[in-house]
């Protein structure tokens, strides 16, 4: 059986405790060491690692706790939007007491090299059962999409709604399917003339709309081979 | 002197031991999780967006902080929810008490019995059922959007509703036959000895039975200090790195939560440490019953939010307890009605100093149930400026 780990670097512990909701499907599939399970190590070595909150670069403790997860795991994962894209630790300025110099949060790929990140505040839960079937390629015929998806937002430094407002809405390309409104975690969007429109004191740059916009993935998917110029 | 990472409870944080043939001495309980500065986060930013975002500083209790901030700016910018808003928030925020009460329950458990996963797997049931509710009522199992200025955005249908009081009743039932079951398998634990033996009840602070009330405290007598001011100069060097404060109220530490609570406002009384553990258990029921009368006073077809949002210039106070005991907000706005100031007590940092001292005189081995019992929140613990200056 697979090894997981499950590590929270300074976010809310709100996505490691979802996680929990789904523990005996993940019990089913892989070994689980975690803070909350009370057998968590970091001398030895998983198959796969999922690192929940943000990278404070401005705390070495922090970022060589990552560092050390990344040499553990085989595979990386991201897993919720301050780990995957920085969610709402983006709008971090720094400046309180007692750690005034803790002053940066940024997703964790700014400090690692990340196999996959899942947005969400929180995600359901579900995504992280699915994604482990996908990887141990048990996933059926969603597995290939959902691992290249995932993969490619590992390589997004942030995803949020003023991203789906430019690169889809404003840009003509949203089809006014309404996915990205019932996705966001903040109701940050409403329908605005059959177009959705953001409601931007609201957004938390968590992403989950993108990652759920039908178009938005698409884009993801292929910005690599535009960017070549291969279309 | 040992330090030990502890497991199985929310956050990161070293405790560090002294023990003297073996028997504790002293204790230092040191946050370490980053420290994300939420008040300074605020400054400048609409209300709208702070309920937001202080719902992400826990991701355990974020109701509680979800409903000290609109409290909090509601008394800044004079409003006050239809009966139909506040019964629903303070139901939003029991679920969130229950949540908070069933999770810590999950992390306890292996303490307690020695476990093949059999009593944990119905935590977990019971956990989803809660969350499950919280979806209904709070539109998310975390962080509930829901939640808004003014009251709740939206209420369930009346066919919901009464399907939330069903699956409520068989939520307490089934609460109810773990703890007994739970309770039955540890019997005869150390664990379980340690606690009842271990006399601890200092001074207790709460503000209100299942909600919150700022005028049963008094703001002007809690201090906050950074932790190695409160351990003083003889305290190790790992004291200064901790990431959260301590707080004092009329200078002297007080208890928070859920013993506090009972202890207050109904007849309930055990001075031992598992005192802690059964107050919390005895709100879950309480809890429940609480919230099924709440619901049953909603009316879905009054209005659950107040129409009229100004913001402007003002300052406010939220006082909500948490599951882990008294929360403050206090908040000030600008001429817009952006925030100038932004300020947060939580109640860990209340619990910090007797997580420490209720230590002293147990074996080392057992030091970490110390901690474990007070179930601290780190998440929240690192956001408290010092109080006392202007807001």
């Amino acid at each position: 059986m697979s090894d997981l780990l499950i590590y929270d670097v300074g976010g809310c512990e709100g996505c490691p405790l979802s996680i929990l909701r789904v523990l005996p499907q993940l019990e089913e599939r892989v070994h689980v060491s975690s803070k909350a399970l009370g057998n968590l190590s970091l001398s030895r070595d998983y198959d796969y690692a999922v690192i929940t909150g943000s990278a404070c670069i401005n705390e070495e403790r922090v970022t060589s706790i990552i560092r050390r997860i990344r040499e553990k795991a085989k595979v990386l994962i991201a897993y919720g939007s301050c780990a995957s894209v920085g969610g709402i630790t983006l709008f971090c300025r720094g400046g309180q007491r007692p750690r005034p110099e803790h002053r940066t949060f940024l997703p964790i790929s700014s400090v690692v090299e990340v196999d996959y990140a899942i947005p969400g505040c929180p995600p359901n839960p579900t995504l992280l059962v699915n994604l482990l079937d996908s990887l141990e390629g048990e996933g059926g015929s969603r597995s290939k999409y959902f691992l290249s998806l995932f993969s490619r937002v590992a390589k997004e430094k942030k995803l949020s709604g003023f991203d789906l407002m430019d690169e889809i809405v404003l840009s003509g390309l949203c089809i006014g399917c309404g996915a990205c409104v019932l996705s966001c975690p903040a109701h940050a969007l409403h329908m605005v003339e059959g177009k959705p429109d953001l409601m931007p004191e609201k957004c938390i740059r968590c992403g989950t709309c993108c990652v759920r916009c039908p178009r938005f993935t698409q884009l993801l998917l292929r910005r690599p081979a535009l960017s070549r110029g291969v279309v | 002197m040992e330090k030990r990472e502890l497991e199985r409870i929310g956050g990161e944080a070293e405790f560090l031991v002294l023990a003297k043939e073996g028997i504790v001495e002293n204790a230092y309980f040191i946050s370490t999780a980053p420290v994300r500065g939420f008040e300074r986060l605020l400054k400048g930013k609409s209300p709208i967006f702070a309920l937001q975002a202080v719902m992400r500083i826990c991701g355990i209790c974020f109701s509680a902080h979800g409903i000290a901030s609109v409290e909090a700016i509601e008394e800044a910018i004079g409003i006050l929810p239809p009966p139909n808003g506040r019964n629903a928030r303070e139901a939003l925020g029991l679920l969130n008490r229950i949540q908070s009460h069933i999770l810590h329950l999950m992390l306890l458990t292996p303490d307690l019995v020695e476990d093949d996963g059999r009593i944990m797997y119905r935590e977990i049931e019971l956990l989803n059922k809660i969350s499950n509710l919280l979806q209904k009522l709070g539109g998310a199992p975390t962080h509930p959007p829901f939640l808004a200025i003014g009251g709740v955005e939206r209420l369930p249908e009346e066919g919901e509703l009464g399907r939330m009081v069903e699956n409520l009743r068989e939520l307490k039932e089934e609460f109810l036959s773990i703890r007994k079951d739970l309770l039955n398998c540890a019997d005869g634990s150390d664990a379980l000895a340690t606690l009842r033996e271990k006399e601890y009840a200092p001074s207790f602070l709460a503000t209100h039975l299942f909600y919150g009330d700022r005028y049963n405290l008094d703001m002007g007598v809690v201090e906050t200090l950074h932790y190695h001011e409160f351990r003083g100069e003889d305290a190790p060097e790992e004291a200064k790195t901790s990431t959260s404060m301590v707080a004092l109220y009329r200078g002297r530490p007080v208890e928070v939560g859920p013993r506090a609570r009972l202890s207050l406002y109904r007849d309930f009384s055990d001075g031992s440490l598992w005192g802690l553990q059964a107050a919390r258990m005895e709100e879950v029921p309480m809890a429940v019953d609480r919230v099924i009368r709440l619901i049953e006073e909603i009316d879905p077809r009054e209005p659950c939010k107040t129409e009229r949002l100004v913001f402007k210039r003002g300052r406010g106070i939220g006082v909500y307890e948490a599951p882990r005991g008294t929360l403050i907000h206090k908040v000030a706005l600008g001429p817009e009605g952006r925030i100038t100031d932004y300020q947060i007590i939580v109640p860990t940092e209340f619990n910090i100093p007797h997580m420490e001292a209720a230590c002293r005189g147990l074996p080392a081995g057992m030091a970490d149930l110390v901690p474990r019992i007070y179930d601290p929140c780190i998440p929240c613990a690192t956001h408290v400026v010092e109080v006392g200056k202007s807001v």
